[in-house]
C-alpha cells in the first residue's frame, strides 16, 4: 500500500467537499431587508455606478469602491413590515396590493382569453365538438367575469363620463379601461405617500447608522460614516491589484502557508514509515495473542473444562447430604462464570481478523480509525480478563474448593475415586505457574497499546494540524451575532426626517481581499431601538489582479521513479468579472469567478534524497488557487529536468480565502 | 353591424333569422328608427368591435317584421325597450330601455352579461 497517493486523493475529496459546502452555505439569503428605505449603490474607482438593488445575503464590492447609502424614510411607512403605521396607511397598502394584483391579472390573462375565444370559434365553425363548444363558452364567461369586475370597480372610483369615454373605442384589449385602473393606482400610491409622510413627521423617530469592518485574524472595528459618527476617517489608499510586491498581511499569509505546507510535507514523508511500523506491531501483537489464546483454550478449552466441571458436579451430586458440599458446588459455579470472558475474547479476535481481511488496502486514516476502535474494545476486554485472572489467583475460591473437597475426602474414603480432584489441581497449577507470565504479557500488551495510541495521536494531529497552527479562523460573519455593544460610542442619532446620505468609504480603510463590512441601520424611538436593517459587503478584487499562494505539490520528475511531495510558491494572475444585478455570472465570467482560473509562475523546493533542489515553471490554478497543476524544470538536474506537478493549498482551503 | 332593409320584409326576416341562429355569436338587437336609434346602434357596434369575432349588432329598423312571440321575448311588449342582447342559445339575456341604451357602459355590460349566460 502506498499512503501518499491515497492521502493526496483525500486532500482532493476534502477540498471539493468544502467548496461544495461553502457554495451551499452561501446560496441562502437570510438577511433582513427594508425594501427601498435604504438605497445602496457602489461607485467604483472609475466613478462607475453599480446598483445594489437586488436583495443579497452579502453584496460583493470592489476593493477600491465606496458604497453610497441613501435613505427614503417614507418607505418605512409603506413597507409590509411597517414599523410606523395607521389604520389609513394599512387600508391604503391593502388596497394597493389588491389593485396591483388585479392589474397584473388583467395584463396576464385578457390577451390570452381573447386569443382563445377567436381560435376556438374558428375551430368550432370548421368542426364543432361538444368539448370545443364548452371551451368556447368558458372562455367567453372568463372574459366577461374579468371585464365586469373591472368596469364595476371603475364605476365606483370614476364618474360615468370618464368610464364612458374609455369605452368609446372598441379596443379588444380594453387599453383605455386598464389605463384608468393604472391612473387610479397612482392616485392611491400618492395618498399612501402623503399618509406616510404625515406619519413620519408626527412620530419622533431617530436614525443611527454604523459600520463594522471585519477581517480575518483582526478584531472587528467600527469605521467612519459621514454624518453619523465622530470617528476619524482614514487616509485614502487605492490597492494595486497587479503587483509583485506584497502587503505585510500577504507576506505573513504566504510565510504561514509555506511553513504549514512544509509541515504537511514532513508529515506525509513520515506517514509511510509510521504506517509500516504500526502494521508490524499490529501483526506481532495479534500473532502472539493468537498463540496465547490457543494456550488458554488448551487449558480452559470449552470441551475439556466443561466436561471436567460437569463430571465434578455430577460426582458431587450423590453426596448432597454431606456437610459442606453445597459450598463446593456454589464455588464451582462461580469458577465457571469466571472463565466465560476467555471465550468472549476468542470471538472478538476472530471478528477483528475478518474485518482486517476485508479491508485489503485501507486509507491510512480509515485504518487508524478502525484500529483505534479495536484497541478501545480490546482494552476493556483485557482489563476484565486481567481482573478475573487476578481474582482467580489471589482470591480464595480455588483454595476454598480444594479445602472443602479435602474435608469431604476426609469424611469419605471413597470420594477420591468418584470426584476428579485432578481438575482442581490442574487449575491451581496453571494459576501458580503461568498467571504471572500471563499478567506480564498483558502488561506488555498495555504498553504496546499505549504506543499504538501515541501513534494514532500522531496521525490525529495530522487531521487537526489546522487547529494546531491556529489557522482555522472562520471568515467574518456577514450580519448575525453582532452584539449591540459593538455600536461605536462615537456614533450619534439623527432625526429620521433629516436623514442624510452617507457612504462606506472602503478606500479609507485598511481592508484586504475577503474582508466584510457590515452596515447597520437602526431606527430608534424614544431611545429604544425598534427596527434594524443589516447589510453586508464582501470586498473583492474585480478585473485583473494577482495573488501569492503557497502550496503542497506532488512532483513527478523525469529523474525520479515516483512522485515526491514538495513545497511550492506561486505568483498567479486572475481575472474576476463583476456579477450581474442578481449576482449571477455568465459566459467567460464563469472561468474567472466560479472556476477561478488563474495562471502564473511557480517555484518548488524538491526533496531528492538528502538534497533539496529548486524547480521553476508555469502553473494553472483553479478554485481560488486551491488546486494547481503545472510543468517546470529542475534547475539542478543536468538532464531529464522536466517535471509535472499537481498541488493543493490546504492552508487557503482552511482559511477559506 | 347588420342593418335590416325596411322595404323588403322577406329579406329582412331571412337576415334576422340567420343572425339569431348563428350558434357562436352574441347578438345585440337594436329596435326602431327615427328617434336616435341610429346612434344607439352605432354605439353598440363600437362595443361589438371590442370582440369582433363573437359580438354582432343587428339594427331592426322596422319592428313590424318581428313576430308576436319575438316582440314579447325581445321587447317585453314594451316599445321603450330598444336593445336586447341574446346569449349563445339565442335567449334574451339583457333588455335596455331608451335611456340606458344610450350608454356605452350599459351596452358593454349587456354584451358581457350575455357572454356569461
Amino acid at each position: 500500500m502506498s499512503g501518499i497517493p491515497q492521502l493526496y486523493s483525500s486532500f482532493i475529496s476534502l477540498i471539493l467537499g468544502v467548496i461544495f459546502l461553502s457554495n451551499v452555505a452561501f446560496s441562502q439569503d437570510t438577511t433582513n431587508r427594508a425594501g427601498a428605505f435604504v438605497l445602496l449603490k457602489e461607485i467604483d474607482e472609475n466613478n462607475r455606478v453599480i446598483s445594489l438593488k437586488s436583495p443579497r445575503a452579502i453584496y460583493s464590492v470592489d476593493i477600491n469602491s465606496y458604497v453610497s447609502v441613501d435613505f427614503d424614510p417614507v418607505q418605512l411607512a409603506q413597507n409590509d413590515d411597517a414599523i410606523i403605521s395607521s389604520v389609513e396607511s394599512k387600508r391604503l397598502r391593502n388596497q394597493l396590493k389588491d389593485l396591483r394584483d388585479f392589474l397584473q391579472k388583467l395584463n396576464n390573462e385578457l390577451g390570452s382569453i381573447v386569443t382563445e375565444i377567436n381560435t376556438v370559434r374558428e375551430q368550432l365553425i370548421e368542426s364543432p365538438t361538444p368539448e370545443l363548444e364548452s371551451q368556447f363558452r368558458n372562455a367567453l364567461t372568463g372574459h366577461a367575469n374579468l371585464l365586469l369586475q373591472l368596469i364595476n370597480y371603475l364605476e365606483q372610483v370614476f364618474d360615468d363620463d370618464t368610464v364612458t369615454s374609455a369605452l368609446s373605442v372598441g379596443d379588444p384589449y380594453y387599453n383605455n379601461l386598464i389605463s384608468l385602473l393604472g391612473n387610479h393606482i397612482t392616485t392611491v400610491e400618492e395618498s399612501l405617500k402623503q399618509e406616510s409622510q404625515r406619519l413620519i413627521s408626527n412620530d419622533s423617530l431617530m436614525l443611527r447608522v454604523w459600520c463594522i469592518h471585519q477581517s480575518i485574524n483582526t478584531e472587528p472595528q467600527a469605521i467612519h460614516l459621514n454624518n453619523y459618527d465622530n470617528l476619524k476617517a482614514g487616509s485614502f489608499n487605492l490597492v494595486d491589484k497587479v503587483t509583485f510586491s506584497r502587503t505585510p498581511e500577504e507576506d505573513a499569509h504566504l510565510r504561514n502557508s509555506i511553513a504549514f505546507h512544509d509541515d504537511i510535507k514532513r508529515l506525509i514523508t513520515d506517514i509511510g514509515d509510521k504506517e509500516s511500523e504500526l502494521r508490524s506491531i499490529f501483526e506481532d501483537l495479534w500473532k502472539n495473542l493468537k498463540t496465547d489464546i490457543r494456550e488458554l483454550r488448551g487449558l480452559f478449552g470449552t470441551d475439556d473444562i466443561k466436561q471436567s466441571l460437569d463430571d465434578l458436579s455430577s460426582s458431587i451430586a450423590p453426596l448432597e447430604a454431606t456437610a459442606g458440599l453445597n459450598e463446593v458446588k456454589a464455588n464451582v459455579e462461580k469458577l465457571q462464570d469466571d472463565l466465560k470472558g476467555l471465550f468472549d475474547l476468542q470471538g472478538s479476535y476472530d471478528e477483528l481478523l475478518k474485518t482486517l481481511s476485508e479491508v485489503q488496502d485501507p486509507d491510512p486514516l480509515v485504518l487508524f480509525d478502525l484500529l483505534q476502535s479495536e484497541i478501545n474494545t480490546r482494552k476493556q476486554q483485557f482489563e476484565n480478563l486481567k481482573d478475573k485472572l487476578k481474582s482467580l489467583v489471589s482470591g480464595n475460591r480455588l483454595s476454598t474448593i480444594q479445602t472443602d473437597i479435602q474435608k469431604l475426602r476426609n469424611n469419605t474414603d471413597s470420594l477420591e475415586q468418584t470426584i476428579p480432584l485432578g481438575i482442581v489441581d490442574q487449575v491451581r497449577d496453571f494459576v501458580d505457574t503461568k498467571a504471572d507470565a500471563w499478567l506480564e504479557r498483558f502488561s506488555n500488551l498495555d504498553q504496546i497499546l499505549r504506543k499504538y495510541e501515541s501513534l494514532y495521536t500522531y496521525f490525529g494531529d495530522f487531521k487537526s494540524i489546522g487547529e494546531k497552527l491556529n489557522i482555522t479562523q472562520k471568515l467574518p460573519e456577514e450580519t448575525s451575532g453582532v452584539p449591540e455593544e459593538l455600536i461605536p460610542k462615537e456614533s450619534y442619532q439623527v432625526n429620521l426626517t433629516e436623514a442624510s446620505s452617507t457612504a462606506i468609504d472602503i478606500p479609507r480603510t485598511n481592508r484586504k481581499e475577503g474582508d466584510v463590512f457590515n452596515l447597520y441601520v437602526q431606527v430608534v424611538r424614544k431611545n429604544q431601538p425598534i427596527e434594524r436593517y443589516d447589510y453586508s459587503f464582501r470586498v473583492q478584487k474585480y478585473g485583473w489582479y494577482n495573488k501569492w499562494a503557497g502550496g503542497l505539490s506532488f512532483v513527478f520528475g523525469q529523474w525520479q521513479d515516483k512522485s515526491v511531495p514538495a513545497t511550492s510558491t506561486s505568483w498567479i494572475l486572475h481575472n474576476r468579472s463583476r456579477p450581474g444585478p442578481d449576482g449571477s455570472v455568465k459566459g467567460s465570467g464563469i472561468l474567472g469567478n466560479i472556476i477561478d482560473l488563474g495562471f502564473g509562475i511557480n517555484s518548488v523546493i524538491i526533496p531528492n534524497g538528502d538534497n533539496v533542489e529548486f524547480g521553476l515553471g508555469g502553473t494553472l490554478s483553479f478554485l481560488k488557487d486551491i488546486i494547481q497543476v503545472g510543468y517546470g524544470f529542475n534547475l539542478q538536474q543536468e538532464s531529464d529536468r522536466g517535471y509535472f506537478f499537481v498541488g493543493a493549498s490546504l492552508f487557503d482551503l482552511l482559511n477559506k480565502q | 353591424m347588420i342593418i335590416l332593409p325596411i322595404n323588403d320584409t322577406s329579406k329582412a326576416r331571412t337576415l334576422l333569422e340567420e343572425a339569431i341562429n348563428d350558434k357562436f355569436t352574441i347578438t345585440m338587437l337594436v329596435f326602431g328608427d327615427g328617434q336616435g336609434e341610429d346612434q344607439i346602434a352605432s354605439k353598440a357596434d363600437v362595443r361589438a368591435n371590442a370582440l369582433p369575432s363573437t359580438r354582432r349588432v343587428v339594427w331592426v329598423r322596422d319592428t313590424s317584421i318581428l313576430t308576436r312571440n319575438e316582440k314579447t321575448a325581445y321587447r317585453k311588449d314594451d316599445n321603450d325597450i330598444i336593445v336586447c342582447a341574446l346569449d349563445l342559445d339565442d335567449k334574451p339575456a339583457v333588455h335596455l330601455n331608451r335611456i340606458k341604451a344610450k350608454s356605452f357602459i350599459h351596452l358593454e355590460k349587456a354584451f358581457l352579461k350575455a357572454q356569461q349566460s
